[in-house]
């Protein structure tokens, strides 16, 4: 695969979509540059089919517990 | 209105980040002196974490890291204004620089070893007394301990820098994000491909390349 992918996020392990999202919500949500106090986010709604809800609970509250 | 920040890079002359924010709204360049930049949207509220919207914003740094060297930051990250994004900017400048330094050329892929569900070994199931369920514990995370040196014996030789954790779930017993050269990705990921075959009882997969979500300043990673 290309490093250059496209803006799009594409499945990126066997269409296997699930990691895909778990990882994303790795990153996005417990990566990136802190800018501390400053993140806010409203009630997550998102599509929990084969994700690990304890996951992403665990990573919105401890970025809504900063 | 606020802003809602995607990541820092270094201001350039071609700033134009051919990509839309959140809610269609269009990226912007917000310079600050010392020569670094904050991509940012306007933001009327703080943004849900949707699917939706996470791909989008996934997709936004992923242009921006396109065409040069980026930090992302942690999603969901709102400002009030302009100035309060280049006070941080300037605040943290040498911080952020050496990030970008580090960063430069390089992408994240993320590596991951998953036991199978069926896998009873693997999973302490709660039951039994105290030092047997402790043992099977501690076999558990041994285990996982072996897995995870022979993955990073045979994929840190190929990257710049990683950051791993062992079993940070039950079913996880290795998690790795290791920052990789753009002309090394395909070595790399036909490792980790070798890996996934060479192991019969956990399945190794990658994910990438990812903007250095794991590699922007290393907190609480």
């Amino acid at each position: 695969m290309s490093p250059a992918a496209g803006t799009t996020l594409q499945p990126r392990v066997g269409g296997q979509r699930n990691v895909t999202l778990i990882d994303l919500l790795d990153r996005l949500l417990q990566g990136g540059v802190v800018i501390q106090g400053q993140i806010t986010l409203a009630a997550a709604d998102i599509d929990l089919v084969e994700i690990d809800l304890r996951v992403l609970v665990a990573a919105v509250q401890k970025v809504a517990q900063r | 209105m606020t802003l809602l920040v995607y990541a820092v890079t270094r201001s350039e002359p071609t700033a134009d980040v051919a990509s839309q924010g959140l809610d269609g709204r269009p990226l912007r360049t917000v310079t600050a002196p010392g020569g670094l930049a904050a991509i940012v949207s306007d933001s009327s509220a703080p943004p849900m974490a949707t699917e939706e919207a996470l791909l989008c914003y996934e997709g936004a740094v992923e242009a921006v890291m396109n065409q040069r060297a980026v930090l992302p930051v942690r999603f969901g990250t709102t400002v009030p204004d302009e100035a309060t994004i280049a006070e941080f900017l300037g605040q943290r400048h040498d911080q952020l620089a050496s990030a970008l330094q580090r960063v430069e050329g390089a992408v994240e892929i993320g590596v991951r070893a998953n036991w199978p569900p069926d896998d009873a070994a693997s999973r302490p199931d709660g039951t039994g007394r105290g030092t047997a369920y402790l043992r099977r514990r501690l076999e558990q995370r041994r285990r996982a301990q072996r897995l995870a040196e022979a993955i990073d014996e045979a994929l840190s030789p190929l990257a710049r820098d990683r950051a791993c954790r062992v079993l940070p779930r039950p079913q996880t017993p290795m998690w790795g994000a290791y920052l990789v050269d753009r002309d090394r990705v395909d070595a790399f990921t036909s490792a980790c491909d070798r890996l996934h075959d060479a192991h019969e009882d956990a399945e190794i997969v990658w994910t990438g390349p990812w903007p250095p979500y794991s590699f922007a300043g290393g907190e609480d990673r």
